[in-house]
């Protein structure tokens, strides 16, 4: 044993950014989320980033921040369960909680740390997780730390996760763990039928609604609004970082559940709480949210109609998506790397999922416009799409 | 009941988005493009296939067809 062997084990392969002369991973960005941001001293337009709304450097909740900031300083410098938990924060969850439409709420600093928390608080070896195969890497790693037995069932595929569920019968308890709007591929989950299959199972419905909060159902509320599910009596998980245009994870449902996992889950329990300024910034989309939503959703909306029909016209594989996520299907690794370089060269950031986000040997290219860009900045970007073999 | 080879075989078209010809010495991963996930589901089809239960243990170390039906052939003559 020696440190230099060691470290010899930790070389980043690659070989695929020598194969395509390029890198698109940790752009350094320069500037906040305008119609035109600056990466790397270049002037880009972005189609990369979860600012669906584009609220994320809104006036108002910038002075909401900065008005937190005065009164509580960056950080509480404690964890939740010690002295990090402020009033903003006992406020916000509970906002939160009425906002989707559930008994209780609690913050984690991060959607993945709760994701990936929640798992090995609720479930153990003698459980199954039956959980759809192009799950979050969050909410498989959490499946994962739980050590329970592990059932993932085709993406969307309803009668495979039925016999999932058939199968779970002789386990303590059978979770269904899915995404709302799915990441990579922009596909929404049919949760009704899931909700429907877990009541005639009795197994228990975990979603994780990072890419719909915010976005999908009539006033933003999410997937419960979308498909209309009331008196849901599963667990509902949220990334607080994309619509709602801040940082920090949520964790919703029913009040035992909640706080079970306020003095069990040791990611919450050992962790800094959120910082006071993202829970700011969370009390004030909220609200920006019930009265421009309408006029946000209605642009966003709009915006993604033009780019998935101009990649149509363009003859480009679009994922089949019905969401505000429009995902080319682009190739291998090496052809998902080279279309990004010449979409970056155009000055256009998108983001290029390769294996492990997306399956071996496949690749994704996901574009989101956000509610903030201006149709002569969205123009631009189609244009540049129309000549990008130029 | 399917022998053990075209079980796996089976489970294998079924669960992945390969469609070609099927060969004993291909490697999950690198040739037949399946992640954890697909492995996993491929045990689980299995497992239903065959009334056993495969343990996590069990998959450890799968790297081609062929090891899946000497794992399989080795579980199976245990619960025999
Ligand atoms: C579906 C999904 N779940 C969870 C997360 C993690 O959220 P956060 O960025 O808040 O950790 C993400 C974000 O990447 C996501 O896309």
């Amino acid at each position: 044993m020696n440190l230099q062997q060691f470290y010899q084990r930790f070389n980043v392969d690659y070989e695929l950014v020598r194969k395509a002369g390029f890198n698109p991973y940790y752009p350094v960005i320069e500037s906040g989320l305008d119609d035109i941001i600056i990466v790397e001293g270049k002037k880009f337009i972005d189609l990369a980033s979860n600012n669906y709304l584009g609220l994320a450097n809104d006036i108002r909740l910038k002075d909401a921040g900065k008005l937190a900031i005065e009164k509580y300083g960056m950080s509480l410098c404690a964890t939740p369960i010690a002295s990090g938990y402020s009033e903003l924060y006992d406020m916000v969850r509970h906002k939160l909680s009425e906002f989707v439409g559930l008994e209780n709420t609690i913050l984690y600093p991060s959607c993945y740390q709760a994701n990936n928390g929640l798992f090995n608080v609720i479930a153990g070896r003698e459980d199954i997780a039956i959980i759809d195969r192009c799950s979050h890497s969050s909410l498989i790693e959490g499946v994962k730390s739980a050590g329970c037995k592990i059932w993932p069932f085709r993406h969307n595929d309803m009668t495979h996760l039925e016999k999932g569920l058939k199968i779970s019968q002789k386990y303590r308890q059978a979770y269904v763990i899915t995404e709302s709007v799915f990441s990579t591929e922009g596909t929404i989950v049919p949760f009704n039928e899931i909700v429907a299959l877990c009541d005639k199972y009795g197994a228990l419905p975990v979603i994780d609604d990072s890419h719909g909060i915010g976005v999908i159902g009539k006033t933003g509320r999410g997937i419960l609004e979308h498909a209309d599910i009331k008196d849901y009596n599963g667990i509902y998980t949220a990334s607080l970082g994309k619509s709602l245009a801040n940082s920090g994870g949520m964790i919703s449902g029913k009040k035992e559940i909640i706080d079970f996992l306020k003095y069990y889950s040791s990611h919450l329990v050992y962790s800094t709480s959120i910082i006071p300024s993202s829970l700011a910034g969370i009390d004030a989309i909220l609200d920006i949210i019930d009265k421009e939503f309408p006029e946000r959703s209605k642009k966003m909306w709009h915006y993604t109609k033009l780019i998935c029909d101009t990649l149509i016209e363009l003859d480009y594989k679009v994922s089949n998506s019905s969401t505000a996520i429009t995902s080319i299907k682009s190739g291998n690794p090496l052809e998902t790397l080279q279309l990004t370089r010449k979409i970056f060269d155009r000055g256009i950031l998108v983001t290029p999922f390769i294996y492990p986000s997306v399956q071996y040997n496949e690749g994704r290219i996901r574009l989101i416009a956000g509610a903030n860009l201006t149709q002569p900045t969205l123009d631009k970007a189609l244009k540049a799409f129309r000549n990008i073999n130029d | 009941m399917k022998t053990i080879e075209e079980a796996v075989i089976t489970a294998l078209k079924e669960n992945t988005s390969w469609d070609g010809e099927i060969k004993m010495e291909q490697t999950l991963r690198d040739e037949l493009g399946i992640d954890s996930f697909g492995v996993l589901m491929i045990i689980n089809t299995l497992e239903d296939e065959f009334g056993i239960e495969i343990s996590n243990e069990d998959i450890e170390g799968l790297g081609t067809v062929a090891d899946i039906i000497n794992r399989l052939n080795e579980i199976l003559s245990v619960n025999a």
